[in-house]
């Protein structure tokens, strides 16, 4: 226990909890699927749990369990998605048809389709089959409300992991780790999808333990333990979601600068250490590869294919087209042709990111956005500020930063691929700004750059301030949320 | 004797705690408009028991009786852990 102690501070183990009562708040004020694809995860996860079967498409579309649907149709789920106006239950009328429905014995087995989660890797379905399984009852809401608590735990972990990310990324401020751990842990967009169920959570776990191995290792040296864990967490991740690839180029010039770096003294050791990492985040993957093509017969690449895609509306595939694409997806357009009848990194990106919350169908108010706006330049101020300051340790530091700026750089062209992809196919919007979640340990970073900057001196007030003001972001976004399904 | 907690952290913490109160009191009211606040603009402490009463609707059999106190407590729960912590720990 005192070894255990000794490599998980108290301070990390209390902002775990933080995250785990915000997470289950969240779980419990947002009405049952009115999170990104509740419906569908759920769908999943039922379909393994019931037909021990991974899930197949079905064209154009299958059905879910009579079960499943029956609860929807009660909930009226389909006539709130996308229509702010309308809240969620309001009678006691809908509340029998509810309990109604949830008596009715129906078939809990659909036709095996599970809407948009179908191509999706099974790792954090099987996990959530647990609970899923645990509740006796058969009752929808009820396996919802145990998945959903099974989430806010996953999200409570990512916090503790952004802890041990921050404490070996800035080592030395014991302060600066705590307040950015709990930032990150009231960010409202991540406690929103912590008390949801949806495969993004383990993702955003496996993410902030790939950040931590990376820094843990540039710190340490690349050791066969640090070069398991970083391999691992990335193993854990492909097979949640595809997203994580975007980890694999940093991951891998990560591994080439610290052999590199130990060539001359811990050769053995190093290389040891990438051979861990390499075959803990490729032999999972590969298999769940193998296994979808051959024994499942499903896409072996999530989404289908790469390369060129063919268009049902007025565009067609390019590469010039697509590289424009991405560019504009998250930067200014530099003289090329517009993609996009609005600016993404305002309305997209930043105000999905600090207050868009449902299936992105409501939002803070503008002025919120302005006042965030002020908020975040001052503390991306003081960060820089500490970082000009630091410069010497910087210039030391220079690999370790690449492999950071090139994990973040993979995800947006990640993104940015399948957002051209499905705006060729269907000519709907794919971007969200919760894929950005899993660089939530970056943005606690960011945060403890500027509480850094305070030093001895002002230190504990810029935290203080900082959390305080990240509590009552959260707050808000709940009141937010409460008064969209509830007033 | 060290002193337990930072004192002017713990000053921060209180002014903004006070002014998210105050915000909170204002918003609860219903004095904002509703282009202001977002949602109804209608106000909460008038319609506490309806909001109580629709919170529980639509949800699992194991949490619906108790999920609006629970709400409260938790958010008091990780903001007093979270305040705890921040303001303990050593710059």
């Amino acid at each position: 226990v005192s070894r255990l102690r000794d490599f998980v501070p108290r301070a990390a183990v209390l902002c775990a909890l933080v995250a785990l009562a915000n997470g289950v708040a969240w779980s419990l004020i947002t009405p049952p699927f009115q999170a990104p694809d509740e419906n569908a995860h759920y769908a999943y996860v039922q379909q393994l749990a019931e037909r021990a079967a991974m899930p197949h498409a079905i064209y154009p579309e299958g059905l879910l369990s009579a079960r499943e649907d029956a609860m929807l149709a009660a909930l009226n789920t389909y006539g709130i998605i996308d229509h702010p106006a309308q809240p969620s239950l309001l009678t006691q009328v809908q509340q029998q048809l509810v309990e109604a429905t949830a008596r009715r014995d129906l078939d809990p087995r659909g036709d095996g389709d599970a809407l948009t989660a179908t191509d999706n890797p099974p790792l954090y379905y099987l996990l959530e089959a647990i609970p899923y399984g645990l509740v006796r009852s058969g009752n929808v809401l009820d396996q919802l409300a145990a998945m959903r608590a099974l989430s806010a735990l996953i999200g409570a972990g990512t916090v503790l992991l952004i802890y041990l990310f921050l404490m070996e990324l800035l080592p030395g401020r014991r302060l600066a780790w705590a307040a950015g751990a709990l930032i990150a842990a009231f960010q409202p967009l991540f406690g929103f999808m912590s008390g949801a169920v949806n495969n993004d959570d383990l993702l955003n776990l496996a993410a902030a333990g790939a950040l931590w191995a990376l820094a843990r290792a540039f710190r340490r040296g690349l050791s066969p333990a640090g070069g398991a864990l970083l391999g691992g967490f990335i193993g854990v991740g492909l097979v949640t979601k595809f997203n994580m690839i975007a980890f694999v180029p940093g991951a891998a010039l990560a591994v080439v600068l610290l052999i590199r770096r130990a060539w001359s003294t811990e050769r053995t050791r190093a290389l040891c250490g990438g051979i861990w990492a390499v075959g803990l985040a490729g032999v999972p993957f590969g298999t769940y590869l193998l296994l979808n093509r051959f024994v499942w017969h499903r896409n072996a690449i999530p989404g289908g294919s790469i390369g060129a895609v063919r268009g049902t509306g007025a565009r067609l595939f390019s590469y010039p087209q697509e590289l424009s694409h991405i560019w504009q997806l998250f930067l200014p357009s530099l003289g090329m042709s517009r993609q996009f009848s609005y600016y993404p990194l305002w309305d997209t990106w930043f105000k999905g990111f600090f207050g868009r919350f449902g299936w992105v169908d409501f939002a803070f108010p503008g002025w919120v956005f302005y006042f965030a706006l002020v908020v975040a330049t001052s503390v991306c101020a003081l960060a820089i500020v500490e970082l000009i300051r630091r410069r010497r340790t910087l210039q030391r530091r220079w690999g370790e930063l690449a492999v950071y700026t090139l994990v973040l750089v993979s995800l947006a062209v990640e993104i940015g691929v399948e957002s051209y992809r499905e705006a060729i196919i269907s000519g709907g919007r794919f971007e969200q700004a919760r894929y950005l979640i899993p660089m939530l340990g970056l943005y606690a970073a960011i945060a403890a750059l500027a509480v850094r900057c305070g030093g001895r001196r002002w230190g504990s007030t810029i935290a203080a301030a900082l959390v305080v003001l990240a509590f009552g972001h959260d707050l808000f976004a709940q009141g937010l949320t409460i008064a969209r399904y509830y007033a | 004797m060290r002193k337990r907690f930072d004192s002017r952290a713990t000053v921060t913490a209180s002014l903004l705690l006070l002014m998210l109160l105050g915000v909170s009191l204002v918003i609860l009211s219903g004095h904002l408009p509703k282009e202001v606040i977002g949602g109804t603009g209608r106000s909460w402490l008038g319609s506490t028991s309806t909001l109580a009463e629709r919170f529980a609707l639509g949800k699992s059999n194991l949490v619906r009786h108790w999920a609006a106190p629970a709400v409260v407590v938790l958010m008091l729960l990780s903001g007093g852990l979270a305040l705890g912590t921040i303001l303990r720990e050593r710059p």
